[in-house]
This record gives C-alpha cells, sequence and structure tokens, in this order.
C-alpha cells in the first residue's frame, strides 16, 4: 500500500515537472511579454530603454535556463513567485479567486449526477421505447448547445420573465449565504446540464453491458425483484465508467470554467487566466497552469481510489 | 396433487426468436417429464435448444425470445403463463439455478457470504445475521473449507470450481424442490468438473430434490442421469432410461452422436465416426425428420413429422425407422474408414526441438500484494519429428499455452532454447523470424475471435501467402480454391465471411489459412474444443488426412485425453509449468504411471452407464494450486494420494520408467 503510493506519487512528481518544462517553453516562444503589454498597450511611446530597465528589473532578460533554474528552485520551497502585473505572490493572486471556482465545479458536479443518474438508468431500462428517445434528446441538446450561450439564455429568461438577474458584485458568504448561492446556481447549472449530458450516455451503456451479464441473470433467477436486481446488482457495476467520466469532467471543470465566468461575470481562477494570457503574466500563467495540472491528476487518483472502494477486485 | 405426479411436465413447448425476416422457431415442441427426486438430462449439440428449454421455465428467455405455445406445469401451475411476482417467488424458492460460467455468474462486488444469503433474505425472511450463520452451513454443505473466514470474500478470490460450488450453494439455499442445472461444469477442468457433478448430484439426492441438467456432455449423462432426453435442432429426438438410450439408442442421431465421441475406453481407431454435414439453420428445417439430411438411412418416410413412438427399449423416439433399428436389419455406420494410419516416424532429425524452456512472468506489486514471479512454464523439454504428433495434456493455467505461444516465438522465453528445422529460432528476429515462421503455423481455439470478421474468408487465407511473397492475385485466388477442397469447404466459399459459416467450418478455414504457408509444423492450440461433439470429429479426422497426405507434425495442446487418444503419437502430461509424464501413446492410455495423469483419466467420464455408474470418483481431490503460490517440491503433492513428507522438498525430475515412458514421480519405481 505505501508502495502504492509512493509510486503514485513519483509519477505526479514526473508529470508536474513535465508540465512545468511544456508551459514554460511555450510561454517563451510566443511572441511578447509583460512589459511590453505594460507599457506599448494604448500605442504609448516609450523607449527601449525603459523597457529594457523593467526587463530587467523582472529578471526577464536572463537567459532562459537561469529564468527557469530560478522558478524550479522556488516551486521546491513551494514558492511559486510574484505576479509579474501585480507584483503581489501568486499563490495570493489565486488563492482569492479558487474558492468561487471550486464551488461552481462542484455545485455543477452534483446537479450533474443528480440528472444524470436517474435519466441514464431511466433509459438503459427503457431502450430504445420514446422516453429513451426524450433522454436522448435532452442529452444530444446539452452537449451541442455551447455554455456561454445557455449561459446568456437563462440570464436573458430571469430578466424577462422573473424579472430578477444574480448580484453583479461578488457577495461573501458570510455576507449574505442566499446571495452568494444565488451567484453560484446559474453558472452550476448550465454546466451541470451539459456535464449531465455525458454522464448520462456514459451510464446508459454501461447499464445496458451490465444488464446483459450473467451475474444479473443470476440475480434474476434467485427470484429478487427487478427493483433489486437493478439497483443492488447492476447500478453498481455499471456506475464505474460513469464514475470515470464524471472525474475527468470535473476536472477539466476545475480549469475551463473560463468561459462561463466571464459570462456570469464570476471572478474564478478562469478568468484571472483570460486576464494574465492578455497581460502576458508569465509567472501566474504558470502557476495556474501547473494547478489545473495538479487538480487533474488529484481527480484522477481519487477516481482510481474510488474505484478500488467500489470495484474489491482492484483491492 | 397426487404423489406420483411428475413435478414439472413440459407439453409442447415452443419458443421463437424474433429477427429480420420471419421469427425463428428454436423450439418446435417439446415434451418431457421431470419426476420428484429425478435426475434427468437434456443433452443436445449447441442450437439444440437446450439452454432455450431451461431459460424457458424460469422465465429468464433472452428479449427477442417469446413462448409461442405448450405449458409447463409446475406443481399444478403453469409456469409459462404465471404472473411476473409469482415467478419471482418460485424462481429462487422452488426452483434454484445454477449456470455454466463460474466466472461470470457471480456479482464481483458483492460478498460471496451475501450473495448466498440474499436468497434467504428474499424468500424466506431471513434476518442478516440468521442469512449469514445458513450461508455458512451452506458453505460448508458444498465442501468450502474455512468457510467462516471465505464469507466475507469476494468471487474473485475463490478459484473456478470454489466459484461454482458457491453458485450450487445458491441454487439450494432455499431447499428448493427443482434445481436446473445449464451446462454446470463446461468452464470447469476435467478433475473438477467431477467432484462439481458428485456434489450436485449427491446434495440433490440428499434433499430429496429434482435436478434438469442441461449438458453437451455425453459422459456426464451417463453417470448421473436416470433419464435422459436427447435434443436436435429444437424438437426431441428421443428420450428414455439413460441406460436404455445410451446402450440401445433407437434414433439415429443419439447413434451417431455416441460413435462421434471420443472414447478413452474404445478400441483405438485413427479415425473417429462422424456425423457429416452440420445441423439444420432453425428457419429452414425440414417438417420431417431434422436429422434427415445428416442421416446415412434416410427413406422416404423421413420427411413427414412423426410423434413420440415408444420404442422395445422403453424410451420413445421419432425416427421412423425404429423398428428396423430395433429387429438389428440398419446399423448406424457414420463416415469411418476405419483403415489404421500407420504412424511410422521416420528417424530424421526433429522439426522442432525445445529444450529446457523457461517461461517467469514478474508481477508488479499491487494495492496489497507484493511483487510475485508466475512460473508459468518451468523447465520443459521436448522434440517433434517429421510427421510426428506430439499430444500436450493439461488443465487450465498448467502453462500449456505459454509454451505454445513460445514456440511460435509470440513470446519471449525467460531461458531455454527453441530449435526450428535445425536452427536456432530462440532469440531470431526480424527477417530471420519470418522465414521461420514459414514452417509452423497455428490453429487457435475460437475460430471466430481468430478470424477477422470483415474480411473474406479468400482474404483471410490469402494474406499469409502475400504477407510472405508466396503468391498474389490469380494465383493466390488458385491456391485458396485448392486450399478449401483440401480442408473439405467448397472453393465457392471464399467469398463469405466468417459469420455466415458455422463453428466447424470457420475452423477449417483456420485450418486452411495455416496451411497456407505450406508449413512442416502446425500447433493446434485447443483447435477442437470449442466445437461440438460431430463437428469435433470431423475436424480431428480431417487434421488426421492431413497429417498423412501432407507429412505435417502437430503440437496438438488440449485439455481433453480422449481427443489427444485419437490424434496423438506421443503424449505429454504437464501440470503447473512443468511435464509430470510422458510416453508413447498407447502406453500412456495403457499403463499411466503419474498420479496426476491416472486422476485425469479416471475424471473423465464415458458415454457408458453401466461403466461410469460403478466408478467411484473418490480419489479426485482438491484443485490444481495457484501457480502464484506453488506447492514447495512436487507440485502436485498436495492433491496426491501417494505423497510423503520427501515430494515436499523439491520438484522430482523426468525419470525413464521404461521405453519412450518418463515420469517425474519419486514414488513410482522404475
Amino acid at each position: 500500500m505505501t508502495r502504492y503510493f509512493l509510486s503514485s506519487l513519483g509519477q505526479f512528481l514526473i508529470t508536474l515537472f513535465g508540465v512545468a518544462i511544456l508551459i514554460f517553453l511555450l510561454l517563451r516562444v510566443a511572441p511578447g511579454d509583460v512589459v511590453e503589454v505594460k507599457m506599448r498597450s494604448g500605442g504609448a511611446v516609450v523607449s527601449e530603454e525603459t523597457i529594457a530597465r523593467e526587463r530587467a528589473r523582472l529578471g526577464l532578460d536572463r537567459p532562459m535556463t537561469t529564468q527557469f533554474v530560478d522558478w524550479m528552485t522556488g516551486l521546491a520551497r513551494l514558492d511559486f513567485g510574484k505576479s509579474m502585473w501585480t507584483e503581489r505572490p501568486v499563490v495570493e493572486e489565486i488563492s482569492t479567486r479558487i474558492g468561487i471556482t471550486l464551488e461552481v465545479a462542484v455545485l455543477a458536479l452534483v446537479i450533474g449526477l443528480a440528472i444524470a443518474v436517474p435519466l441514464g438508468v431511466a433509459s438503459a431500462l427503457s431502450n430504445g421505447s420514446w422516453l429513451d428517445q426524450a433522454v436522448r434528446v435532452f442529452s444530444v441538446a446539452g452537449l451541442s448547445a455551447p455554455p456561454f450561450w445557455l449561459g446568456m439564455l437563462l440570464l436573458l429568461a430571469l430578466l424577462l420573465y422573473a424579472g430578477w438577474q444574480p448580484p453583479i458584485t461578488t457577495i461573501r458568504w458570510s455576507e449574505n449565504p442566499w446571495g452568494h448561492f444565488s451567484q453560484l446556481i446559474c453558472p452550476a447549472l448550465v454546466v451541470g446540464w451539459r456535464l449531465s449530458a455525458t454522464i448520462a450516455r456514459m451510464l446508459r451503456s454501461s447499464l445496458l453491458d451490465v444488464l446483459n451479464e450473467d451475474y444479473v441473470r443470476t440475480a434474476r433467477s434467485k427470484g429478487l425483484p427487478e427493483k433489486i436486481v437493478i439497483v443492488r446488482h447492476a447500478l453498481g457495476n455499471a456506475l464505474l465508467p460513469a464514475i470515470t467520466v464524471a472525474g475527468l469532467e470535473f476536472a477539466f471543470l476545475l480549469g475551463g470554467l473560463v468561459v462561463t465566468e466571464q459570462v456570469f461575470n464570476l471572478n474564478g481562477v478562469g478568468k484571472l487566466l483570460v486576464q494574465a494570457v492578455g497581460q502576458s503574466d508569465f509567472t501566474l500563467i504558470q502557476g495556474l497552469v501547473l494547478m489545473f495540472a495538479f487538480f487533474f491528476m488529484v481527480v484522477n487518483f481519487a477516481v482510481d481510489m474510488l474505484y478500488a472502494v467500489l470495484d474489491p477486485r482492484l483491492r | 396433487m397426487p404423489l406420483d405426479a411428475p413435478l414439472l411436465s413440459i407439453e409442447g413447448l415452443r419458443v421463437e426468436f424474433a429477427s429480420e425476416r420471419e421469427p425463428v422457431r428454436a423450439l418446435d415442441g417439446v415434451d418431457f417429464d421431470i419426476g420428484r427426486g429425478e435426475i434427468v438430462a437434456v443433452v443436445g449439440e449447441s442450437g439444440s435448444g437446450k439452454s432455450v428449454t431451461a431459460l424457458s421455465l424460469i422465465g429468464l428467455l433472452p428479449r427477442a425470445a417469446k413462448v409461442t405455445g405448450g405449458r409447463a406445469m409446475f406443481e399444478g401451475r403453469d409456469l409459462l403463463t404465471m404472473s411476473a411476482a409469482d415467478l419471482c417467488a418460485t424462481r429462487g424458492r422452488e426452483i434454484g439455478m445454477i449456470f455454466q460460467d463460474p466466472m461470470t455468474s457471480l456479482n464481483p462486488t458483492l460478498t460471496v457470504g451475501f450473495q448466498i444469503g440474499e436468497t434467504l433474505r428474499e424468500h424466506l425472511g431471513y434476518g442478516p445475521a440468521e442469512a449469514r450463520a445458513r450461508a455458512l452451513e451452506l458453505l460448508k454443505l458444498v465442501g468450502i473449507s474455512e468457510a467462516e473466514s471465505r464469507l466475507d470474500q469476494y468471487p474473485h478470490q475463490f478459484s473456478g470450481g470454489m466459484r461454482q460450488r458457491v453458485m450450487i450453494a445458491i441454487g439450494l439455499a432455499c431447499q428448493p424442490k427443482l434445481l436446473i442445472a445449464d451446462e454446470p461444469t463446461t468452464a470447469l477442468d476435467v478433475t473438477v468438473q467431477a467432484q462439481i457433478l458428485d456434489l450436485m448430484s449427491g446434495l440433490v439426492r440428499k434433499l430429496g430434490a429434482s435436478l434438469l441438467i442441461i449438458t453437451h456432455n455425453l459422459g456426464v449423462v451417463a453417470r448421473y442421469a436416470d433419464r435422459v432426453v436427447v435434443m436436435y435442432s429444437g424438437r426431441i429426438a428421443e428420450r428414455g432410461e439413460a441406460s436404455a438410450v445410451f446402450m440401445r439408442p433407437r434414433h439415429f442421431y443419439t447413434a451417431g452422436l455416441l460413435n462421434s465421441a471420443p472414447r478413452l475406453d474404445s478400441p483405438v481407431q485413427q479415425r473417429l465416426d462422424t456425423i457429416e454435414g452440420q445441423p439444420p439453420d432453425p428457419s429452414r428445417r425440414p417438417d420431417g425428420c431434422a436429422f434427415a439430411p445428416r442421416c446415412t438411412h434416410k427413406i422416404a418416410a423421413c420427411a413427414q413429422p412423426r410423434a413420440l413412438t415408444a420404442t422395445d427399449t422403453g424410451a420413445q423416439s421419432t425416427c421412423v425407422r425404429i423398428d428396423d433399428i430395433a429387429a438389428g436389419r440398419i446399423r448406424w455406420g457414420g463416415k469411418s474408414g476405419a483403415a489404421p494410419v500407420a504412424s511410422v516416424v521416420p528417424e530424421e532429425p526433429p522439426i522442432l526441438r525445445i529444450d529446457n524452456l523457461v517461461k517467469h512472468y514478474a508481477l508488479k506489486p499491487g494495492w496489497r500484494t507484493p511483487a510475485r514471479v508466475v512460473r508459468a512454464v518451468d523447465g520443459v523439454s521436448l522434440s517433434i519429428r517429421p510427421g510426428e504428433t506430439i499430444g500436450l495434456v493439461g488443465e487450465s493455467g498448467c502453462g500449456k499455452s505459454t509454451l505454445g505461444r513460445m514456440i511460435l516465438r509470440l513470446d519471449d522465453p525467460t531461458s531455454g532454447r527453441i530449435e526450428i528445422g535445425g536452427r536456432d529460432a530462440t532469440h531470431a528476429k526480424g527477417d530471420d523470424l519470418r522465414q521461420l515462421r514459414r514452417l509452423f503455423q497455428v490453429v487457435f481455439q475460437d475460430p471466430y475471435a481468430s478470424l477477422n470478421p470483415r474480411k473474406t474468408i479468400r482474404e483471410a487465407i490469402a494474406e499469409p501467402m502475400r504477407v510472405h511473397g508466396i503468391a498474389s492475385g490469380g494465383r493466390a485466388n488458385a491456391r485458396v480454391a485448392e486450399l478449401l477442397e483440401q480442408v473439405g469447404l467448397r472453393p465457392d466459399m471464399a467469398d463469405r465471411y466468417p459469420h455466415q459459416m458455422s463453428g466447424g467450418q470457420r475452423q477449417r478455414v483456420g485450418i486452411a489459412r495455416a496451411l497456407a504457408m505450406e508449413p512442416k509444423l502446425i500447433i493446434c492450440d485447443e483447435a477442437v474444443s470449442a466445437l461440438d461433439v460431430s463437428i469435433q470429429a470431423q475436424v480431428v479426422n480431417l487434421l488426421s488426412d492431413l497429417k498423412r497426405t501432407l507429412n505435417l507434425s502437430y503440437l496438438f495442446i488440449a485439455h481433453d485425453l480422449a481427443v489427444v487418444r485419437h490424434i496423438a503419437d506421443e503424449v505429454l502430461v504437464m501440470y503447473l509449468g512443468r511435464i509430470v509424464e510422458r510416453a508413447p501413446r498407447d502406453i500412456l492410455y495403457a499403463r499411466p504411471q503419474h498420479p496426476y495423469t491416472r486422476m485425469l483419466l479416471a475424471a473423465a467420464p464415458s458415454p457408458d452407464p453401466a461403466r461410469e455408474k460403478a466408478r467411484s470418483h473418490s480419489a479426485l481431490i482438491g484443485e490444481p494450486p495457484s501457480p502464484f503460490a506453488p506447492p514447495p517440491g512436487c507440485a502436485f503433492a498436495p492433491r496426491c494420494p501417494l505423497a510423503t513428507d520427501e515430494c515436499r522438498v523439491a520438484p522430482p525430475p523426468l525419470r525413464e520408467t521404461g521405453p519412450g515412458h518418463q515420469v517425474a514421480c519419486l514414488r513410482i519405481d522404475a
């Protein structure tokens, strides 16, 4: 068990290192840097000298290897550096915004599962019927409608028919829990629908497979009522592939709420990333990308653990 | 309800499968009874409708199938028209069920104890503690040791035989009046099969229940059944007392089936009797006798349907010519050229020689398991001369297929040497290996899985010729036609796809593909195991004929000693990675020495009721040990009646005990 964890941890670190190299190089291949954006945006005329001085101050004039080694030694001490734009620590920039993103992602996952499990089961059990078709239409719609468009529709509809719109400024949980929640619910619904479509389709097909398994026939031959056969014998096994999909999608949400946060004007890490890219804020982008990679691996690891809990063969 | 009335009475059972064209009649009027405490066997080949019969009784037919007629009266109620709720109350409570594949029939995510207790909780209202206590009793009853600790284990922690014991415990949990076993031992090794069948029939007798056993294995019927129902193409061919039907068959299909089964106790002929042709497509089944197209004694009257008619043996048969058979005027004569084939092996250098071949698999550590080494093959030597057939026999997991894969160089040996045609092939690579591969080909077990479904037969056979640059275009086509004829298929079948052919035909295609390279050696890895008895005999005969005409050598890997007996010149018996006995065919079967070989021979049931019922299986114990943790010393010692402490020290080497006879056992005197 310890060995398993150690080897997983080793793989973690190697992957993170790879991601770090990649993002570092990619950023420096792209033209422009934070100094140019800061000083020359809007067509301001700034002397080369000033720019060079600013670059030297931020350390951007040093050889790439030196910059990389510096960044790495910082990382080893869990120092992610300072934002090149605001010059506040990267950790601080991220930590003030990560909360809202996590909340939306978790809420979206809950909504997605709450829709997907009943729909997936219902359509598998009524394979080929009108219900199955209806679920398919619902799923395909969820998959093909872009979340930002859905988001705008949702906001418009709320405004037109309910005369309500979510608060525009950030409301803290501690100040007004209901107001805070009302900020989360719309983006979570939009993203959750999409999530539910993927999970429901996966669950439908895996449940159909499992229903053909010999052990389901055994359960029926024991004279168990159909409900018990489905819930106890089929669903548990059918959930495994659906969990993988849900895990991947969830990990994607942690880094992928970029557009949704823009539409709903949420000050989360997705929006922060867009900002950082616009400002060529290398250290912040690097920090964010590393964090996304880390989330992705943690979620995958959690899925593996969950698998082991649900499937005794993997223990 | 009178006590002597049958427990279950099936009348005119008809089942149809929906298909794109008209519905296919899978069962076309099946009638038979099961008495109280009686063991009834339904035998037939695949597609005969035997499993459909069983499944229709408990309402577990696949969706596409529908019961379209008949009754199945069980204790005064018709199982076929029962409400869903009544059926649920009957299943598991009054009718227990055991399925074929114990590896897939238990839920992998629930403990064994729970799965046994579940039935009790559902039907008898047991609480969790009560159900657990009774599950423990049941586990002990089906012979699982350390039952207490195994109760909380999951199915994957049990071997195949143990899982089937668990299935029996589930089937018998509520003490049902009827137990239906659908091919209960087909997926098990022969030594385990006998134990499971003994256990099942013993328990059924003890509990006074009836047993309906569905099987294709005639030996199983002979040993356990009181009465037998022989099915062919969705209808009953013959039914009656097992001894009457087996000793004096009154339907030519029964006779043909009995004759084509390879047996350990009949004189060795080089050719098996066969039933030519194959069962009819159920959508184009003749109105009269369905077997007539394959029957050597058909007459005009066979085209008329005929009901089951009493015969002189007390059985009932649908054969038109019952009286002629009874009077001995006609006898079943399949195509059997009884001409013995001279297996003279010329003193030539061997085509294949392997020397002390070893394959160890290193397993990475898992969650809770440390790193382990599996000794799949542990020092095997053999050589095959041109025209010679070596039979390699062993149960699943003994390493016989790994050995085959190493010879084919699909797996690299850990150590040892492989020599093909006098050249070292152990580490051959690239062009070298390609040239060597022309010398040896392989025929696999599953003819469907080993043919690409999107390629025609022509493409499948021509591909190796093209790859090796032997022939292409028109020449390849001509060669394909020639090969198809050689394996007994019509050349115009070349444009068919694998799914348009039967299992036997596909296996012939597999053989044709192997022959395309004009190899010297063909490795047959369980090449006939998946085929029905009558088809198996055809393919075995084909292989013997080809061997003679083309001077081929075979390495014939199989688990069935009876089949091997009909084709091999020399037989090697393998147990857990090692050869435990090798001898010329006749010597091995006449005077087996290693206790394991004797156990294998004793376990194989033979289709002879008198003989089988007199035989004792008490010597069969245990299951092959896990290859992860083989016992030190002789791997067979834990199951061996002769084993002493000396046996448990080191694996015994092969010793010569007679001319060409080698045995790896310390307890056998030379």
